[in-house]
């Protein structure tokens, strides 16, 4: 080692300097490259946050409990509710078809419920309905049909009218109850089958273990997921493994393999005048190093300061999981880029010094 | 044999590749310490590979250097005994355009590993020596061809080294020019330092204490002046 340490740190920053064209045109393009990278990693976190979002919405971690006929303890099922991890647990138990006193020709099925079911059906369920006799809760679909409003009367054939507490729309998580009617009542006796919403977490270990607490003895019943595992056909895991943009730090590297080249080519009587004065190729790596390492750490910052300010002019979140993701993204490819950058140069320093001041 | 400080090449003969005939055919010369050389002779005689193999950065096919007497290092070790000994200037320029001037002249200094408030000190007294003091902080870029040449020589003067080798060191210069840059280069150099100029041009030639005739790379004639 000949050159001073600080020697080449000093001729380093001269040389990114004095060249200020070139090394701003180098982080401009590295600040897009680096940036462009963080930018599609924020989408992708993005993009993963509002399918979540839907998933939940479509019921994606919705369970439902049932066996051979209503044998399912509506008091067990509502209990669900204290226990951590249960977002809203409730039964349902069918009791037979109806028709309206006013259109008898129209029959629907009815049911009975406890408020927590609706909860699970109808996450926006602004009512507090209690169980009361004297009310009923209609799905949208019957309540269209039947022309019924929110505090109407309903009368179904025999039976007294009753209100209607609350008109319910259950297409995200119980399509087929869009034309059911609802009576509410407290959790006493056997329901059909037990509905429970899990938070996220708790969704696997919830359904593995949920059944166990409504075995009788005499029959198992079993736990399903609302959504058939191949129904929605989106998997937010294998799509994270999948994103394109995994490979971006590499393509950062390729960039920076291609565009040293290009520099290395027009440095090349640089090159041979740093080793004919002395400096070794060692030294000379050291050299272009720093000097990578002074422009990439400009374009860094460049990058990822024009990507979230452009994530917060369109109002994206900025998730903290989406930032790291960017970050750790967006910092692999400078580092490779640093790495990359230089070797062009160096290979060429390895050749004749000789040949090279020649052909100048 | 006493040990006197010189470097000498014996014998050598070079080819670049097989098939291509001999550029350099049995040439034996004797640098010795604090001399001015002047290496004369046609286009395409051998003068830039004879400097080339003097300055060890060819090896030549057959044939020996000898430094003091000795065979020099191989390999690793000659890169840095090239650079504790040699300063080179190019025909043509070969300089940081961009950088400044003292800059430039500090190249060797710094690459020999001095400090770099001590080399711009070193630097600067170069620049005086060749006249141009009053240009250290421009552009190399905006000098002219004959002060950046003379910037070149300042950057081989200033290490001081034992051999200073230059390749038509004025080969793009006026005659004014020329005569500023030789009597640089040969009139002021350090005591001790010796300079080999492969040169076309009489006028530099005269200013040398030995012209070696370089015909067509075949044998040397080693004509003194007077
Ligand atoms: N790298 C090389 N590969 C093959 N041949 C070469 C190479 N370098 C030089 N030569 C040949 O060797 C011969 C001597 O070249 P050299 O450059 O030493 O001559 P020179 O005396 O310096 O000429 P000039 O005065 O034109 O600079 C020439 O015929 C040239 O074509
Ligand atoms: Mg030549």
């Amino acid at each position: 080692m000949n050159w001073q340490l600080s020697g080449l740190f000093r001729e380093a920053w001269s040389n990114v300097y004095a060249n200020a064209p070139r090394s701003l045109a180098l982080v401009a393009v590295f600040a897009a490259a680096i940036g462009s990278v963080a930018f599609l990693e924020l989408q992708q976190t993005n993009g993963a946050r509002s399918f979540e979002l839907q998933y939940r919405a479509a019921g994606g971690y919705v369970a439902i409990v049932s066996g051979q006929g209503p044998i399912i303890s509506m008091a067990t099922c509502a209990a669900l509710n204290g226990r951590a991890g249960v977002v809203a647990a409730g039964g349902i138990r069918v009791t037979g078809t109806k028709a309206s006193a006013t259109s008898p020709g129209t029959l629907f099925q009815s049911a009975s419920v406890t408020s927590a079911t609706l909860r699970v059906w109808d996450p926006g369920v602004s009512v507090d309905i209690v169980g009361s006799a004297n009310s009923f809760v209609a799905g949208v679909g019957l309540a269209k049909e039947l022309g019924l409003r929110r505090g109407g009367y309903l009368a179904p054939a025999g039976e007294p009218p009753a209100v209607v507490a609350a008109i319910v729309e259950l297409s995200a998580r119980n399509g087929t109850a869009q034309r059911w009617l609802f009576s509410v009542a407290p959790p006493v006796g056997k329901a059909d089958e037990c509905w429970i919403e899990f938070t996220k977490d708790s969704f696997e270990p919830g359904l593995a273990s949920v059944a166990a607490a409504f075995a009788d003895g005499s029959q198992d019943p079993i736990a399903r997921p609302y959504l058939r595992r191949d129904q929605f056909t989106r998997n937010p895991k294998t799509e994270f493994a999948e994103r394109p943009q995994r490979f971006g730090w590499l393509a950062v590297g390729c960039i920076a393999l291609a565009i040293g080249a290009l520099v290395a080519w027009f440095r090349k009587a640089e090159i041979a005048l740093y080793l004919a004065v002395g400096t070794s190729r060692v030294e000379l790596a050291m050299l272009f190093y720093l000097e990578a390492m002074l422009t990439m750490a400009a374009a860094w910052l460049v990058g990822m300061l024009w990507t979230f300010a452009l994530e917060r002019v369109f109002h994206h979140p900025l998730p903290r999981d989406g930032v790291l993701l960017a970050l750790r993204s967006a910092s692999s490819g400078t580092l490779l880029a640093i790495l990359a950058a230089p070797l062009a140069s160096y290979l060429l320093a390895r050749s004749n010094v000789a040949a090279m001041l020649k052909d100048r | 044999m006493p040990l006197s400080r010189c470097l000498e090449v014996r014998d050598v003969s070079h080819r670049y590749r097989h098939d291509q005939p001999l550029v350099l055919n049995g040439v034996s010369l004797r640098i010795e310490e604090g001399v001015a050389v002047a290496l004369m002779g046609p286009s395409g005689s051998g003068k830039t590979t004879l400097l080339s193999i003097l300055g060890m950065l060819t090896i030549p096919t057959a044939g020996t250097v000898l430094l003091d007497g000795q065979p020099p290092l191989r390999a690793r070790g000659r890169t840095r005994l090239r650079a504790e000994l040699f300063s080179w200037v190019f025909q043509g320029v070969n300089v940081l355009p961009r950088r400044s001037a003292v800059d430039n002249a500090a190249l060797g200094l710094l690459a020999r590993g001095m400090r770099y408030s001590q080399s711009m000190g070193t630097a600067l007294a170069a620049l005086e020596v060749v006249g141009l003091h009053g240009l250290a902080d421009r552009r190399i870029d905006t000098l002219s061809g004959g002060e950046v040449q003379r910037v070149c020589i300042a950057r081989a003067l200033a290490t001081r080294p034992r051999y200073i080798l230059a390749d038509e060191p004025t080969g793009q210069l006026d005659r004014a020019n020329t005569a500023v840059a030789i009597d640089a280069l040969v009139g002021r150099r350090p005591r001790g330092t010796a300079v080999v100029i492969a040169t076309h041009d009489p006028f530099v030639a005269g200013h040398c204490d030995v012209v070696v005739q370089l015909v067509d790379g075949t044998p040397t004639v080693d004509s003194r002046l007077p």
